[in-house]
């Protein structure tokens, strides 16, 4: 069953994109030749009941052998599937130290919160966890009820007040520059 | 002496009222009707096919959706609200709070569908090839934005000017939303950036953990039942092809689907329940009831998706 330990199982599940990939080229075999010592370093991990992970189905090795299999297929643009997973997050790294003006919401109970940034520091990069009952990924941009919870109706009025800030900032940057030129002509 | 009459010019000029601030704080909220949805309107914007290549520039056609009733164009922002990985129809109705931030800054909603999801198709029927898909990438998705934005305000459509921009996008487009205010800071004044997945995970098992933690605010038994409802399946898939195949076509489509894809529809009904709000109610069904109960009431709640999109050979035929 789950333990309350970090899951050891893995919780790749068969996407689409791998299913197709997998059929589509049949050459998956190659990946299947292991390092025996590596295999056998795996083993332990690889024969445990696949009930380790909560919503891991299918037999584990099986899974292994695909995501092995998987990650020396081109799966896009950019090369392998590690290949990409780095340079994403390049990317987003680099741009943490460039950011600016950017608001985040997450919700607690969203599985997809992990993949987002949940906390910031900084004034123009802001991020907030919502907390409330039955929310939904994407819970923000629903149409307001009045029925709403209380930490998501705060969450919108933070949004509604930072880009009010935002715009008004954006107006008064305008005003400034146009008085500028003004002045400039009339030097 | 210039410098000081300078200086005080630029007092008096900051601190004036202006309209255009003022106009912000002053609108009245009212509750948004449904007028916001039936006022959209759909055009078609001419897009280029590949931007990376440099050498020629075709053209298709992309859909895009205009709500302009709030807007005023001396003082309001433009929404660009980003579709992403399905067809798009515009705001949708039960996601309208870009609605209700456009009405309490008189602001405009653009919303731009992404390539190759519904009509915004580069290369007609022919889009979906494995050589025609490489142009299906985020990045291309970013500058078919970046190349809106910009063709919008050359042609001030919309009495759009100098006006500012704000992107805001929920999970795919909610990244999308992020990374477009990093790559093009020129364009957007700001991003809005719903449960956005920026970071890349490889293997990603706190997905699976939060499923478990987020069904236990129920109590033990919900997880517990979702889990055993995983292996059920698991061991009548692969007890006998015939009892496999006598599973699967309960469901409409469902002998169709391979034992591992029907296996990720199953999982992912649970997942799906639980990620859009509904998992007090799942789990209130399964309260008090024995395993083989709760099994039922799992089935008829996955009997409610469909298992066509998980289905490799229902997506080919």
């Amino acid at each position: 069953m789950f333990t309350s330990t970090a899951p050891t199982g893995s919780g790749t599940r068969p996407s689409l994109s791998n299913v197709f990939a997998i059929q589509r080229d049949q050459k998956c075999g190659a990946p299947l030749v292991l390092p025996v010592l590596h295999l056998i370093r795996l083993l332990p991990d690889l024969l445990r009941p696949s009930s380790h992970a909560f919503l891991q189905t299918g037999p584990r090795l099986l899974q292994e052998v695909l995501r092995r299999c998987l990650r020396g297929r081109n799966l896009g643009e950019g090369g392998d599937q590690e290949h990409g997973v780095r340079r994403t997050l390049r990317q987003v790294h680099q741009h943490h130290l460039l950011q600016r003006r950017r608001r985040y919401a997450s919700v607690d109970i969203d599985p997809w919160r992990w993949a987002s940034l949940q906390h910031t520091e900084n004034r123009d990069l802001v991020a907030r966890v919502i907390d409330c009952p039955n929310c939904a990924h994407c819970v923000d941009l629903y149409t307001p009820e009045f029925s709403d919870a209380d930490s998501l109706k705060k969450a919108r009025d933070e949004q509604y007040l930072t880009i009010s800030e935002w715009i008004a900032n954006y107006w008064q940057e305008v005003s400034r520059n146009n008085l500028e030129k003004l002045l400039l002509q009339e030097i | 002496m210039k410098l000081i009459f300078l200086l005080a010019l630029l007092l008096v000029v900051l601190a004036r009222d202006d309209p255009k601030y003022d106009a912000l704080y002053r609108t009245p909220t009212q509750p948004l009707t449904n007028s916001f949805i039936d006022a959209q309107e759909m055009h078609w914007f001419s897009q280029i096919v590949d931007h990376y290549d440099y050498r020629q520039e075709q053209r298709f056609n992309q859909r895009y959706w205009v709500v302009d009733e709030y807007f005023n164009p001396r003082s309001g922002p433009v929404y660009l609200y980003i579709c992403g990985e399905w067809i798009c129809s515009g705001v949708p109705e039960l996601r309208t709070w870009v609605g209700v931030l456009a009405q309490k800054t008189q602001g405009l909603v653009l919303v731009l569908e992404h390539r190759f999801y519904g009509d915004s198709l580069p290369f007609g029927k022919q889009s979906f090839t494995l050589e025609n898909m490489r142009l299906l990438n985020s990045e291309q998705a970013l500058r078919d934005l970046a190349f809106f934005i910009e063709e919008i305000k050359s042609t001030q459509a919309y009495g759009i000017t100098n006006n500012p921009w704000v992107s805001v996008g929920g999970s795919y487009p909610g990244a999308l939303s992020a990374w477009f205010r990093i790559k093009y800071p020129h364009l957007v004044i700001g991003s809005l950036a719903s449960s956005a997945v920026v970071l890349a995970v490889e293997d990603f098992k706190d997905f699976d953990e939060q499923i478990y933690l987020s069904s236990a605010r129920s109590g033990d038994f919900c997880w517990q039942a979702l889990n055993a409802s995983n292996h059920r399946v698991e061991s009548i898939l692969y007890s006998s092809p015939e009892a496999a195949l006598e599973f699967k076509s309960q469901f409409p489509g469902g002998m169709k689907l391979t034992n591992d894809e029907f296996l990720f529809f199953w999982a992912d009904s649970n997942v799906l329940t639980v990620q859009y709000g509904g998992r007090t109610a799942i789990c209130q069904q399964l309260a008090a009831k024995n395993e083989d109960e709760q099994f039922e009431v799992i089935k008829q709640n996955a009997l409610n998706f469909d298992v066509y999109e998980y289905s490799s050979y229902w997506l080919r035929n």
